[in-house]
């Protein structure tokens, strides 16, 4: 018999996804390559930084080079690493590895989380690898090494988050949603890599983060919303490849509901309200997206783990199991919820608060009525809906971006548009303030009618449950 | 007997698979129409069909990885839908297709899924280690699992299959696109396994090497069961004529012509020295007056056999045989 040495690398506890990833990851060409390119260039960065140091420190070309070294930094930690995310599942999929996967003891979501743990073990060797780069600098003079490592920390958080989403759309396999999804996630981090690094480059030259209360509240931020964001995306991502019969809803549900106390305690802590309703919204956003465009599917073992919890467990089942239908129902405590904390946080007095709110809702539910009146069946749910949503933001632009002259006669025929009246709020336009209760009156019929058109949509497929689970033995329910 | 109805709920004392009034649609499509057979604990049991008849569909019912649109399934008592995650611990699955991972060594992937089904530790590199014996793959333990050939790659898929010792087996297309060599390793293994009291429920193509390695065979068709039974009652139930080749010393037009002329028999296929004959009746006391009659005849036989009609003819046979489906 021939023998073979089996090497015990890796520690029994890890997860098995992560260390599989890691396995194949480390060894991959694109690891390999962005490692050697931030060497060589932190080698070059350094360098550059020694000469300036020997020209009597040039403070233009000292902030050039401080800088370029979080450029470089940047582009792998924010850029390289995380679009590998894209292929984290994809990459399963087409490859028909991810079933054989399903048949073993690991869930959807230990699979997804699995992916981004790897990837970003592979983020933090290449941070640990800038160490050394860090520290050097310091000792050119100049360098607050305490404040570098808070900016390193930072990175990794924008990294963490990045990442996380490019792994929730990686299951996707349609072309065109990857082509949307890529497009705009180089454009988002294009566009986000300078301002990531204006920032940092601020901070240690006194911006915008220089005060303790500023950071603190940075801080308790990201404390707040970046783990739950992470998970609400590594939910996506499991729920995408997940069975039928694993309800992956009630969590991405409730951790959407949470976003909304968060937003509360950030306030009281004493973040903007603007600041903190905006974050809210944009991890809300996601959520209700994601909930909107689940196919509707009934699976009976989903619906009897909420009958198990006696008299909420119907309504329950009908808010947090899989598919549109159910989160079509959501969003009403979610509505009321949002509504309280805001008459809590006393917002409810101030009308453009308000109406920010309501166009916010009716924003994300408008497209969804449309798409279910005219295309009930439709497969390309969320193509269609990110094509509606991305035709509307145009419209918007092209009013914003219009001559005085017909501007305010524009600007109110797009109030039917809940969309566009967001936008026009976030923005603070001009005419938008001038006729702030008819445009809250308008947008809020045209979100109670979206939200009827969509409740009226699920009448038919909840009466198929009811005649299923009245033709299936009680027990079995 | 292997295969009950259901509805007669016949006590079965062993049964492992129970699968009852499956269906599946896709759309309009119905893939799967109506399935119910179950199979005893420790068979092996071969799923025939062609393209599109539903095997794959059914199969992949079977492992938990897609839900009946009607009917159910029971893997040792559960129930696929409600209870998946201890079906699969019950079930190992074998694509027709399996995918592979760059970076990734042999080991690393026996490895990978060991971890993935709890193992931890000695036990772990105990499993990995009998299933790299069993398959014959420890010499290339460390080779990358993107460069094994097929027959490899087969083998170390179905090492996959077994690192948690599964109860059941099911196997798509297990022995697709292998040379005859790694065929027979194959066929080998399931013996081998078969030995091992394991339930084996394999789809193939190749119906001659399912008539070997199966105690039964479930036929499908058009996403409906059209056959379930033995080799020997497939090609005894669908035969309607024999063949028989006959030999003859010399020129063999007067055998032609003699057949020619002879009521009930028909060539089939002209040979160098002979020909190949269907018999409209094909008892054994016909054909030995058949042969009598040749000889007496003056032809000069050298050799007269009945051929065996193989299992691929009784299945096309039984394809042609069976009635409409009902629409």
């Amino acid at each position: 018999m021939a023998s073979f040495a089996a090497p015990s690398d890796f520690a029994d506890w890890l997860s098995p996804m992560l260390v599989k990833e890691l396995r194949q990851g480390v060894r991959s060409r694109v690891f390999m390559t962005a490692f050697y390119l931030t060497q060589g260039f932190m080698i070059l960065c350094v360098i550059f930084s020694l000469v300036a140091a020997g020209d009597g420190q040039n403070r233009s070309a000292f902030g050039f080079l401080t800088g370029l070294f979080w450029f470089l930094i940047g582009v792998p930690l924010i850029l390289l690493m995380p679009l590998r995310g894209f292929g984290a599942l994809y990459g399963e999929i087409k490859n028909g590895t991810l079933e054989l996967v399903f048949l073993t003891r690991l869930s959807a979501l230990r699979i997804a989380a699995g992916k981004w743990m790897a990837l970003m073990v592979q983020t933090l060797l290449l941070v640990c690898s800038v160490l050394p780069y860090v520290l050097l600098r310091y000792f050119l003079g100049g360098v607050n090494v305490v404040d570098d490592l808070q900016n390193l920390v930072f990175l990794l958080f924008i990294s963490g988050m990045l990442t996380a989403v490019t792994v929730a759309v990686s299951p996707y396999e349609s072309r065109i949603l990857r082509a949307f999804f890529s497009v705009g996630s180089i454009l988002a981090v294009v566009v986000l890599i300078p301002v990531v690094v204006n920032l940092l480059v601020m901070s240690r030259t006194g911006g915008a983060f220089r005060s303790a209360t500023s950071m603190g509240l940075v801080w308790a931020g990201a404390v707040l919303f970046v783990p739950a964001f992470i998970f609400l995306c590594l939910e996506i991502a499991a729920s995408r490849i997940a069975p039928p019969a694993e309800n992956h809803a009630l969590t991405k549900r409730l951790i959407g509901l949470y976003f909304l106390p968060a937003a509360a305690v950030w306030v009281f802590l004493g973040a903007s309200f603007s600041v903190a309703a905006g974050l809210a919204m944009l991890c809300l956003a996601v959520v209700i997206i994601d909930a909107l465009a689940e196919p509707h599917q009934f699976v009976r073992s989903t619906r009897r783990a909420f009958l198990r919890w006696g008299r909420i467990g119907q309504p329950a089942a009908l808010m947090l199991t899989p598919g549109w239908v159910s989160a079509s129902w959501f969003l009403l405590p979610l509505a009321l919820l949002g509504g309280g904390l805001l008459w809590l946080q006393g917002q409810a007095a101030e009308t453009k608060e308000v109406l920010k709110c309501v166009a916010f809702l009716g924003g994300l539910i408008f497209p969804a009525a449309l798409i279910r009146l005219f295309a009930p069946g439709t497969r390309f749910f969320l193509a269609i809906y990110l094509a509606l949503q991305f035709f509307f933001v145009v419209l918007t632009v092209l009013v914003a971006m219009m001559g005085s002259f017909s501007r305010e006669s524009l600007v109110l025929a797009l109030t039917p548009i809940p969309t566009c009246t967001f936008l026009m709020g976030v923005f603070n336009s001009h005419e938008y303030s001038q006729h702030v209760s008819g445009i809250l009156g308008v947008t809020m019929a045209i979100t109670l009618g979206s939200l009827g058109i969509l409740l009226a949509r699920t009448i038919t497929p909840l009466r198929d449950i009811r005649r299923a689970l009245s033709q299936t033995p009680r027990q079995d329910v | 007997m292997i295969f009950r109805p259901l509805r007669q709920k016949i006590a079965v004392a062993d049964s492992i698979i129970q699968v009852e009034n499956l269906e599946r649609d896709f759309g309009n499509v119905k893939a799967v129409r109506g399935v119910s057979f179950e199979i005893e604990r420790g068979k092996v049991v071969g799923f025939i069909g062609a393209n599109g008849a539903g095997k794959t569909t059914t199969m992949r019912m079977m492992v938990t990885l897609d839900i009946p649109t009607a009917g159910s399934i029971r893997i040792d008592g559960r129930d696929v839908v409600d209870e998946p995650a201890e079906a699969r611990r019950r079930v190992g699955w074998m694509p027709d297709a399996y995918g592979t991972y760059d970076n990734m060594t042999v080991f690393e992937y026996l490895d990978f899924y060991g971890r993935a089904f709890g193992y931890k530790g000695a036990e772990r590199r105990r499993r990995v280690e009998e299933v790299m014996e069993f398959t014959d793959l420890t010499e290339i333990a460390d080779r990358p699992m993107d460069t094994l050939s097929k027959g490899m790659g087969q083998r170390l898929c179905l090492g996959r299959t077994l690192i948690h010792d599964p109860d059941v087996l099911v196997l798509d297309e297990p022995a697709a696109g292998l040379d005859p060599k790694a065929r027979i390793e194959f066929k080998n293994l399931v013996r081998l396994l078969a030995g091992q009291g394991k339930t084996i429920f394999l789809s193939s193509h190749i119906l001659s090497e399912l008539g070997e390695m199966c105690d039964h065979l479930l036929f499908i068709d058009g996403g409906r069961i059209v056959h379930q039974g033995t080799t020997e009652s497939l090609t005894r139930d669908h035969t309607v004529e024999a063949l028989v080749e006959i030999r003859v010393h010399g020129d063999p037009e007067a055998l032609y012509a003699w057949i020619a002329r002879a009521p009930g028999l028909e060539i089939a296929d002209r040979l160098k020295n002979g020909a190949r004959v269907r018999v409209a009746d094909a008892g054994n006391e016909c054909l030995a007056g058949l042969l009598r009659t040749l000889v007496r005849e003056g032809l000069a036989v050298t050799a007269f056999f009945k051929l065996e009609r193989r299992l691929e003819e009784a299945f096309v046979d039984m394809l042609k045989s069976k009635p409409p489906p009902i629409p």
